[in-house]
């Protein structure tokens, strides 16, 4: 008779365990809707950056929106349906190759010096092995992984502030930091001018415009699908950049 | 034969809390839960039109993603201070209409595509009951980084919010909710969610 009791004791205990465990885990370990966003810094409000020109940023952002697509679309379907998606890549590998300079003066701005070499062993090794760029064979080792640099990033990096909000026309979003680093970007460029390497103008023009038109899909895509769920496309536009050039600064 | 009578009552319950234990483990592998939501919802978006319309396709996927995703969490994180200007019927108004905005948009980017390729990656802990699970889609030739940050909710994990290519979409909607209500009002809101709606 007691050696039943006693199993009857242990069962409950066992039971009353089971039970136990789970209210701790559901009073204890979960987080409530208002310490959801309280606890992580990311979610602290930033302030706002200036945006003084709005009248003229929103202009340019509606004639954006339109040549991206009404003109820059179309011409990019036209070039991915004729392109082979091999020679698609290699060119966008070929251009990103050619950035190197950027890369490596954003991160020497910024002391990093291990990232430079990792920039430059990764455009050696992609420039002979990968036959000028346009295979990527960096990307088959890890110690070549770094994150893009570029000079408005060294800029944020020494503390220096976002300026205020512009929209260039053609190119989109930056800050007047940014815009700055964009000059820097171009003087480190060897396409662009003033301190180019192709000597004729129209080839300079076509090889910018080439960089563009193999790039805009992916670009094109984000950019829709972010304003397609956007109640004001233009603040969201705005602060995807703000948040983007953000995370970039900090990486 | 109290005793045989016991055993069987505790046997029976301890079997029936053994046959709980499943859905706690369950919650411990929240990607799974993500993956299998997520895979159901594309299964969703590649019926075919006689099976479901546009219409039908929207109201079962947000009945799908309603069961893992924080819709209303988020969208009160993303008011902020601004709630304290709504009344209860505009904050319902609010939350529905942002979320159809949402699906609908989601929808739209995966029309007449061919089936997306998604790869998850190991979830990353945030905190003790937060994880972050990234994530790339592929249609075609566009590859797009997702990453889905999960909490553990009193009604389990949740997805609370969603960076694209690295920018939250919570933080995002803040931003336009906090530009808005300096210059408009609630009833302004409603009216521009219903033209984005019905432009989508």
């Amino acid at each position: 008779m007691n050696k039943g009791r006693n199993f009857l004791k242990l069962g409950l205990a066992t039971c009353l365990a089971f039970v136990s465990e789970s209210l701790l885990y559901s009073q204890e370990d979960y987080v409530s809707e208002d310490d959801l966003f309280a606890d992580d810094g990311e979610y602290e409000d930033q302030p706002s950056v200036p945006d003084p020109i709005r009248g003229f940023n929103r202009a340019m952002f509606n004639f954006n929106d339109f040549f991206y697509l009404n003109i820059l679309k179309p011409v990019s379907k036209g070039y991915r349906a004729v392109m082979p998606d091999d020679a698609e890549k290699g060119i966008s590998n070929f251009f990103d190759n050619v950035n190197y300079p950027i890369r490596f003066a954003g991160n020497v701005l910024q002391f990093k010096f291990r990232e430079a070499g990792q920039e430059t062993g990764k455009f050696l090794v992609n420039t002979t092995v990968g036959m000028g760029g346009f295979f990527k064979i960096s990307d088959d080792f890890d110690m070549f992984n770094t994150p893009p640099e570029d000079i408005g990033q060294a800029f944020g990096a020494w503390g220096m502030g976002h300026g205020f909000y512009i929209v260039l026309p053609f190119l989109g979003p930056t800050t007047l930091r940014d815009g700055i680093g964009r000059i820097g970007d171009n003087y480190a460029h060897p396409i662009p001018e003033p301190w180019t390497l192709v000597d004729e103008s129209e080839y300079r023009i076509s090889l910018q415009a080439l960089d563009i038109v193999n790039d805009s899909p992916n670009l094109l895509n984000v950019y829709e699908s972010l304003k397609g769920s956007a109640i004001d496309p233009y603040e969201s536009v705005k602060d995807a950049y703000i948040q983007r050039r953000a995370k970039e600064v900090a990486q | 034969m109290n005793i045989a009578k016991n055993f069987r009552y505790l046997a029976g319950l301890s079997l029936a809390l053994l046959a709980g234990l499943p859905s706690l483990t369950a919650e411990t592998a929240p990607e799974k839960k993500l993956q299998s939501t997520i895979s159901k919802v594309i299964d969703v978006l590649y019926l075919s039109d006689e099976e479901a319309d546009l219409v039908q396709k929207r109201e079962l996927i947000l009945e799908i993603m309603d069961k893992s995703f924080s819709f209303d969490v988020m969208i009160g994180y993303a008011l902020g201070r601004n709630k304290k200007l709504l009344n209860e019927d505009q904050m319902d108004s609010i939350t529905v209409l942002t979320t159809d905005l949402l699906v609908r948009s989601f929808t739209k980017e995966f029309k007449n595509a061919s089936r997306p390729v998604m790869t998850f990656d190991e979830p990353v802990q945030l905190t003790k009951n937060k994880i972050e699970v990234a994530s790339s889609v592929k249609i075609e030739d566009t590859e797009v980084q997702l990453a889905y940050r999960l909490a553990r909710m009193k009604s389990g994990w949740q997805v609370y919010d969603i960076l694209v290519e690295g920018v939250s979409m919570v933080s995002n909607y803040r931003k336009q909710f906090q530009e808005h209500f300096q210059r408009k009002t609630a009833e302004d809101l409603i009216e521009i969610l219903r033209e984005r709606i019905n432009q989508t």
